[in-house]
This record gives C-alpha cells, sequence and structure tokens, in this order.
C-alpha cells in the first residue's frame, strides 16, 4: 500500500511535466475565423482562388476591469479583422495567413461560408469538398451567395452586432423562426444537394446597400439579405427575387407565413397567410409524370386600403382572386427553375422516392427532362378572419 | 534492525504500574497507603489525609483524592459527616465496613476495590479513595465534580431548524444525551479503556436486535487491537479503526449531533463515543451519509430533496469544474460556444500565465487563505477574507496577471465544495480536484477521464467495516436510494437501509396517515 502511495505521488509530479506537450493551445493563441469568403480573382493572368476571412480580433486592452479606466463597452470595429490571400488551390491560399497572423488559424468556430458570384458561376463543389475534408469547419457554417462585387463586402459595417459575421448569423438564425422572404441553408445540405441527381442546392443571397436613413455614425455600407441564388449541379444558374423566394420556399415547405396582396382598383388588401399546407402528388399520363402541388393557405386579412366591412360574399371573392394571385407566382417561380434548369425544388428526388422505376429511366438525363416536366399548382384560400374585433377604424 | 529495536520492550512500557507492584491490600494499612501515596508522589494535585472514624475515634482511615476532580462539598456532606460523626459504639469492629458501605455512604456509586492498582485508577479518575485499618479492600466513592462545558449549540453542523444541542466534552453526558433520545433497553453501552496511559474511555453504543450482524464484535476488537499510550483525538482513533488507512476517503464519519448519532443508530449503525470529544465516530459510513444533513429531516421532502441534489451538484463541481474549465479552454476549444469562447479569448488576451498554471495557482492560493481563515480567531479570520478575497482577487484582476472568468471557477469551486455537509466528505473531494486539475493540464478530457476512472475504481474498492462503500450504488438497492439524492416522504421510508439494517428492515408499517 504504500509503495502504491510512493507511485501515485510520482505520478502527480510527472502529470505536472507533460503538461503542454499534446496540442494545447492557449486560447489568446487562437484566430477565430467566424466566416470564410471563397471567390476566384485574376491574378499575373491566372485565375486564382481568393480567400477571405473574417475573424475576431481581440480589442487593445479588452478583458480585465470592465468598466474600470472608461474601458467598457465593445469598442467600435476593433472587434473584427478582415484579411484576403490569393492562392492557385485553396489550401494554399489559407496558407499565406499564417504569414500575417500571429495565430493559429481555428476554423472550427466559423459559422458562415460566403460564395463570391464569380467563384459560384464557375462551380463550387471544390470548394464544398475542401470545406468538407476540413476536420475543423462544422457542417452546420451556413452558405450564402454575394451578389456582386466581395471588394464592397469587406469594407460593409454591421448594424447591430461588432462584427459582420455575427450579424449575417444573428439575421439568419432569427430568420429559422421567422423565416419568410429567405431560409438559411447549411453546408451540410449543400454537400448532400451537389450529390444528389434530382436535387439541385440554393442558398440565400447577400447585397451591399447603402442604407437610406441619414445617420452619421452609420455612414458605410450595410449588408442585407436579398433572395435566393440557384444552382444547376454545383454551378449558380440565377436568382430569384424576394418575392419570388417567398414563393420558392413555400413550395419547398420550409416557411409557414407570407403575405400576398391584391390590388382592386387601385386600393389594396393584404393578406397574411399564418399556415400553408403543402401536398406533391404524381400523376402518370401518356407515360409521361406529372408533379402536382395542391395548396392551402390559412389566414387572414391585415390591411385593407378601402373602408368597408368585408361581406362573407366579399371574403369568397377575395379569397378566389387571392388564389389566383398565388397561383400565378407560384407558377412563376417554377417556370424560373424550369428556365434556369435547376432542380432546386428536388422534383427528381421526389419522383425518385415516389416511382423509382420511373427514376431508373429518368435518372440518366435528367437535367434534359426536367424543363420539360409537367408541373401544376393549385392554390386553395381560406380567411379565417379580418384581424378585427369590431367595425373598421373610417373617417367621418 | 529497526523491528527488532521495536519488538524490545522497555520495563514497565506495556504497564501502568511497576512490576514489583502491590498485588493486593495488605492487612496493614500503613503499607497500602505509603504503596499509594509512592505511586502518587510529585502530583501536587493528589491530596490525601488520615481521619478518624465514628464518634470515639475508634478505627483509623486514611482518604485519598485528586483536587478539582471532586466536588468538595459533596464529599463533606455524604462522606465525611456520615463517617466521622457516627456512632460505632454498638458495631463489631468486623463489620464496621459492611456498615459504611450499607448505611453510611449516602452516595449513589461505590465501588469496593481489592487491588491497590485499580483504586490509583479510580482516584486518578475522580474518585475518592477510602482506606480502612485492618481491612484487605477499599472503597471508592464516585464523586466526579469537575468543571464542564454545558451542552450548546453544535457549531460544526449547525441547522436553522432541529434540535439543536452538541455533544459536550464528558462521555458521561454524551451518553445520556443519546439515552435521553433512546429510551430503550435495548440501546447497549460497552465500555472500554483504550491507551496505556491515558486510559480514555470509550463507549460503544449499539440498538441490540437492530444493529448490523457482527458489526458490535468487529468494533471491539479492531479498537481493542489498538495498543498505544493514549489517543487524546478522536480523528487519531477514526483511523486507526478505518479499513483503508490510506484512502483520502475517511471510511467512519464524526458528527457533534445527538440527533444524528441516534439516528444512525436506528439504521444499524454503531456510535462509537470517546472521553474529552464533543464528537462521536458513526460506523460504518457509506457515500450516502456525506450528502446528509440533519436539516434534510427537518425541512418538507421537496426542499429537503433539491437541495440533496443541490449538494451533488456541489461535489461534482468541486471536484471537476476546475479541471474542465482547464481541459476545455487548451484543448477543446470547438466544444465551447462561440460566444463564451470569444468572451473568455477577450478576457484571457496578454495575461502572463497558461491557463493550467493559472488555475493552479489560484487554487492553492485559495487553500492558503481558507486554512489561514480557519485557524485565526474569528475577527481575524474575517479580515484575512477581505483581504484575501477582495485585495488580492481584484487586484490580481486589475494587474492583469490572472483573467475574471478564472476566478470566478476557483470561487465556485471552492463555494461547491462547502455544500457539502460532512467535513469528512467535504475535504477528501476538495482535495481531489488538484490530481483532476493535473490530469486535465496534462491529457486535457481523457485526463479527467482517466482520473474519474482510477476515483471510480477506488470508491468501488473501499469497504467501511466490511460494507462497500458505493452502497447503494454499487451493489445497487434500489430501496436506499430513498435516502440517498432525494428524501422520500418520512412516511415511505418504512425500511432499514439494506446493508446495515439487514437484522432487523422493517421500520414502519404501512398504514393510513395524516388526513386521509
Amino acid at each position: 500500500m504504500a509503495n502504491r502511495i510512493r507511485i501515485l505521488l510520482l505520478i502527480f509530479l510527472l502529470l505536472l511535466i507533460p503538461s503542454g506537450c499534446w496540442d494545447r493551445r492557449e486560447t489568446e493563441q487562437l484566430l477565430l475565423v467566424d466566416a470564410l469568403v471563397f471567390d476566384t480573382a485574376m491574378i499575373d493572368n491566372s485565375e486564382q482562388y481568393k480567400v477571405t476571412l473574417i475573424a475576431s480580433k481581440p480589442s487593445p486592452g479588452g478583458g480585465g476591469q470592465m468598466g474600470m479606466g472608461g474601458e467598457g463597452g465593445a469598442p467600435q470595429g476593433a472587434m473584427q479583422w478582415t484579411a484576403s490571400a490569393y492562392g492557385q488551390t485553396l489550401d494554399e491560399a489559407m496558407l499565406k495567413f499564417s504569414a500575417r497572423a500571429p495565430r493559429y488559424l481555428y476554423l472550427d468556430h466559423s459559422r458562415i461560408v460566403i460564395f463570391g458570384e464569380a467563384l459560384a458561376r464557375k462551380g463550387v463543389s471544390e470548394a464544398i469538398d475542401f470545406l468538407v475534408r476540413s476536420r475543423a469547419t462544422r457542417l452546420r457554417n451556413f452558405i450564402l451567395i454575394f451578389k456582386g462585387n466581395e471588394a464592397g463586402l469587406l469594407t460593409a459595417k454591421p448594424e447591430f452586432e461588432a462584427d459582420l459575421a455575427r450579424e449575417l448569423f444573428a439575421i439568419l438564425e432569427a430568420s429559422v423562426r421567422e423565416g419568410d422572404y429567405f431560409h438559411p441553408n447549411d453546408l451540410n445540405i449543400v454537400a448532400q444537394d451537389i450529390l444528389t441527381t434530382g436535387q439541385d442546392p440554393w442558398a440565400p443571397v447577400i447585397e451591399i446597400f447603402t442604407p437610406a436613413h441619414g445617420n452619421q455614425e452609420n455612414t458605410g455600407q450595410a449588408v442585407s439579405i436579398k433572395g435566393t441564388a440557384l444552382f444547376k449541379a454545383d454551378k449558380l444558374a440565377g436568382f430569384l427575387n424576394e418575392e419570388e423566394t417567398q414563393s420558392f420556399l413555400m413550395l419547398k415547405r420550409l416557411a409557414n407565413t407570407g403575405i400576398y396582396f391584391l390590388d382592386i382598383n387601385g386600393e389594396k388588401v393584404s393578406y397574411k397567410y399564418e399556415q400553408a399546407k403543402v401536398k406533391r402528388k404524381l400523376t402518370l399520363e401518356n407515360s409521361k409524370v406529372n408533379v402536382d402541388y395542391d395548396i392551402t393557405l390559412q389566414g387572414l386579412i391585415e390591411e385593407v386600403h378601402f373602408y368597408t366591412e368585408l361581406t362573407e360574399d366579399e371574403i369568397d371573392k377575395l379569397e378566389k382572386m387571392l388564389a389566383n394571385k398565388a397561383q400565378n407566382s407560384l407558377a412563376k417561380v417554377i417556370d424560373r427553375c424550369h428556365e434556369l434548369g435547376s432542380d432546386a425544388l428536388g422534383i427528381g428526388r421526389f419522383i425518385h422516392a415516389k416511382e423509382p422505376k420511373i427514376w431508373s429511366q429518368y435518372g440518366k438525363d435528367w437535367a434534359k427532362i426536367y424543363p420539360e416536366m409537367n408541373i401544376n399548382v393549385k392554390v386553395n384560400v381560406k380567411i379565417t378572419g379580418t384581424a378585427l374585433g369590431s367595425k373598421p377604424i373610417v373617417p367621418e | 534492525m529497526l523491528g527488532r529495536l521495536r519488538r524490545k520492550k522497555k520495563p514497565g512500557e506495556n504497564d501502568n504500574f511497576p512490576d514489583n507492584g502491590m498485588q493486593v491490600f495488605s492487612k496493614n494499612m500503613d503499607n497500602n497507603v505509603k504503596y499509594i501515596s509512592e505511586t502518587l508522589s510529585k502530583c501536587c494535585d493528589v491530596e490525601s489525609r488520615p481521619i478518624k472514624l465514628g464518634k470515639g475515634a475508634k478505627v483509623d482511615a486514611y482518604i485519598f483524592f485528586v483536587d478539582g476532580m471532586v466536588d468538595a462539598d459533596f464529599i463533606a456532606k455524604n462522606v465525611l459527616k456520615p463517617l466521622i460523626l457516627l456512632d460505632f459504639d454498638k458495631t463489631d469492629r468486623t463489620k464496621v465496613p459492611t456498615r459504611i458501605y450499607n448505611q453510611l455512604l449516602t452516595v449513589s456509586t461505590v465501588t469496593i476495590e481489592k487491588a491497590p492498582d485499580a483504586l490509583i485508577m479510580k482516584i486518578l479518575s475522580g474518585h475518592l479513595g477510602i482506606l480502612i485499618e485492618n481491612e484487605r479492600s477499599a472503597f471508592a466513592v464516585a464523586a466526579i465534580g469537575w468543571e464542564e462545558r454545558a451542552v450548546e449549540e453544535s457549531k460544526a453542523e449547525t441547522v436553522a431548524k432541529g434540535p439543536r444541542a452538541g455533544f459536550v466534552e464528558s462521555i458521561r453526558i454524551n451518553r445520556s444525551l443519546i439515552r435521553r433520545i433512546i429510551k430503550y433497553p435495548g440501546l447497549k453501552i460497552e465500555k472500554l479503556t483504550l491507551g496505556r496511559i491515558c486510559n480514555t474511555e470509550i463507549n460503544i453504543v449499539y440498538i441490540e436486535g437492530i444493529v448490523m450482524e457482527g458489526l458490535v464484535r468487529e468494533v471491539k476488537e479492531r479498537i481493542e487491537r489498538i495498543d498505544i499510550d493514549g489517543i487524546v483525538n478522536l480523528g487519531m482513533l477514526q483511523e486507526m479503526i478505518d479499513d483503508s488507512t490510506f484512502s483520502v476517503f475517511s471510511q467512519s464519519y464524526s458528527t457533534e449531533r445527538p440527533d444524528r448519532a441516534c439516528s444512525c443508530l436506528l439504521e444499524g449503525r454503531v456510535v462509537i463515543a470517546m472521553d474529552n470529544s464533543p464528537f462521536v465516530i458513526v460506523a460504518p459510513a457509506l457515500i450516502p451519509q456525506f450528502f446528509q444533513s440533519a436539516e434534510d429531516y427537518s425541512s418538507k421532502y421537496v426542499i429537503a430533496s433539491f437541495i440533496r441534489l443541490l449538494r451533488f451538484v456541489g461535489l461534482n463541481i468541486t471536484v471537476m469544474l476546475s479541471g474542465l474549465y482547464v481541459a476545455i479552454f487548451s484543448y477543446h476549444h470547438e466544444m465551447i460556444p462561440t460566444e463564451l469562447l470569444k468572451t473568455v479569448s477577450q478576457a484571457r488576451e496578454q495575461l502572463p500565465f497558461p491557463i493550467f498554471l493559472e488555475m493552479l495557482m489560484l487554487e492553492i492560493a485559495f487553500e492558503i487563505l481558507r486554512e489561514a481563515g480557519v485557524r485565526l480567531p474569528r475577527p481575524v479570520g474575517q479580515a484575512v477574507s477581505f483581504v484575501g478575497a477582495l485585495v488580492i482577487g481584484q487586484a490580481a484582476v486589475a494587474a492583469r496577471l490572472v483573467s475574471p472568468p478564472s476566478i470566478i471557477v476557483v470561487a465556485l469551486t471552492a463555494i461547491a465544495s462547502f455544500t457539502i455537509p460532512i467535513a469528512e466528505g467535504a475535504d477528501a473531494h476538495r482535495l481531489l480536484r488538484f490530481p483532476v486539475l493535473l490530469a486535465a493540464g496534462a491529457f486535457g478530457l481523457p485526463g479527467i477521464i482517466a482520473a474519474l476512472l482510477m476515483l471510480l475504481v477506488h470508491y468501488s474498492g473501499l469497504r467501511s467495516f466490511g460494507v462497500p462503500y458505493l452502497s447503494p450504488i454499487s451493489p445497487f438497492s434500489l430501496s436506499d436510494w430513498k435516502d440517498f439524492l432525494i428524501r422520500a416522504p418520512s412516511n415511505f421510508m418504512r425500511t432499514r437501509p439494506v446493508q446495515t439494517g439487514k437484522s432487523n428492515i422493517r421500520r414502519q408499517k404501512r398504514c393510513k396517515l395524516g388526513g386521509k
């Protein structure tokens, strides 16, 4: 027993020595990358990858006693470090950062991956492959497509959060609950979609804009999410605007709420659906497959620009008009998908699941068959209320 | 070589008295007095005087007592007065001792001693020794009357609700405190004497018919096996009767509260009381006991259960938190939520020490402060705590020597350890955070897991008086969980703990209770 105690003491003493021999890294040695931006650029007449990091930078003299010596509060702009590097491969570009930053490039906490439009049009599969291969990056990274010149992105200022990456992440995360005009998509799903025939990837689009208000502090440009990018295989095919995105997300059953408005003789009525039941069906017709969407919307009239109490007849009329409107905009999105040749709606995947035999014929040249597919939409609108407990407010 | 030296017995080492001592009283009183006086020579507290018994001063006698241990008034009134003033005239000379014993000594406890050495022992423990001429025996009159601390509120185990009395230094009062709660003839209190020189009284208290089978014999054997000059501190006795002395965990626990001791007796355990100790030992002690506080049984079961769970969380924080903090923040950054990592790394920017060293220093600093605060007199102790907590903590952060999150972790770890109500459990587990911290600093989470596995193996191997220490976790017994991580309502506590109460498991009959 006494021997065992001696051995135990020896172990304790020895434990002091290997401390840090393994892959210990102090937090202050890490460069916490929040977002990765991938794009292409012409360098020395050859097209190279351009990798941009948006990383957290410790503010000088940060931490310590908050509130003592007037250090409290988040220092403006000091929290973000943005840098770009070029390389023939992504790996080479990433390696170049180590010459600039005295820290270990730490990708584990990156939450957003942004692809520039130029790279997205060329194809993102190499970059996605690089990210999935890397042990560090998480599959939960949100994917965004940046429309326009990426240089603008790096000078854009966050409007709420301390840094840009955090702001984008917060916007995307909030939309997981709210989501109507956009919906986040992550690395995992995009990678899967690239691998799946009959399902093309898609991702939200971000754009730079200049805030309209005259706030003097905020003179720079800001970022917002505008629409959706559709891919054909791994290549960017085209964009959907916000209105189209709403319909697109409804067809994908990712968004349950949204608004439609009607224009009746110049007066407007706005309808907000709070429930969208989307049913998909396959029908066979002369050995051709059709896809039928049967959609039921339920919601309220939220805004009326003419001063009447809505009678039941009028509500019936409104329901029909709204159904018509919704049907048109959904059909427009489907047409747009056909036009771009992008099966982001996953029609192929649906046929594969429901009719594997037919898919075995279709699968091989799905890219050719898809634009010819017949996709029908039928919408049924229910107005459950006028969101009004009393008579409308009418000026005397 | 050492062993041989140790085995060599010095004369008189193993006995209280010289080998050539007097075995029995001689017929001649002077010889007896001379022997006792010589044995107790140079003891200024021993007082003696000759007296003449009876009105006619016919019979010579001699008394011995220790000043300060006997009640002088009591002796004067109940012993000396009747002996000196009463009339022996009509009594036959040979019947004098019988008359004294039967009629004259108006004292409840009187023993007749045949051997001078036994009488000396009695005198030294607060008896009055009376030698009478021409007698081969002597009286030892219990006249104990020394100053004693009154029964007062327990200091180590305070409760807001429930009985306040705590044990005191006198074993007589302590056993009476137990007897006052358990008025049952089956409550047995056996007496042992321990220590060649100190002759400390030890009481083994148990309830016949409830106590775990063979436990009393085992306890007695273990105590009797001890051969030592004297035990002054209960902790020494506790260590000497524990199954695994080398373990950091104590396999018995000490309590200052009679109510707690009694509830343990009712669970089939044994209580060992020692003279001069305001604590008693309870054995066997198992893991659940270290989470139980006397307060639990005074408050409602829901609250008690919540607090029990809280203590369990506190235990885990004590053992693991500082280790986890070091492991995660120096090896496994991917496990931390992004915002938390940013906050902490911001706070740790440009600090001079690695996180492991920082934690080690802070933990040691805390132990130093705690030790200093405990040993110092209370007002000074408070000042030390202030200096330690505020000045050092605050200044270290302001001087950018340590990071605020580390201070929070150390403080939380330290405070959490005080949620464990039994000192033995709290101290052992507080010490364990150092090996866990070392393992975390060297190997990260795998190191912590290895350390915890070693701890588990050690726990599983421990036994307290033959009972597995981890019971009721392993060996598993569901019925004992009613008083482990939670406390079931009192009317569900129908059985004694399986391990200790085997011989008489039923405690309560199922019946309609309350207003139903």
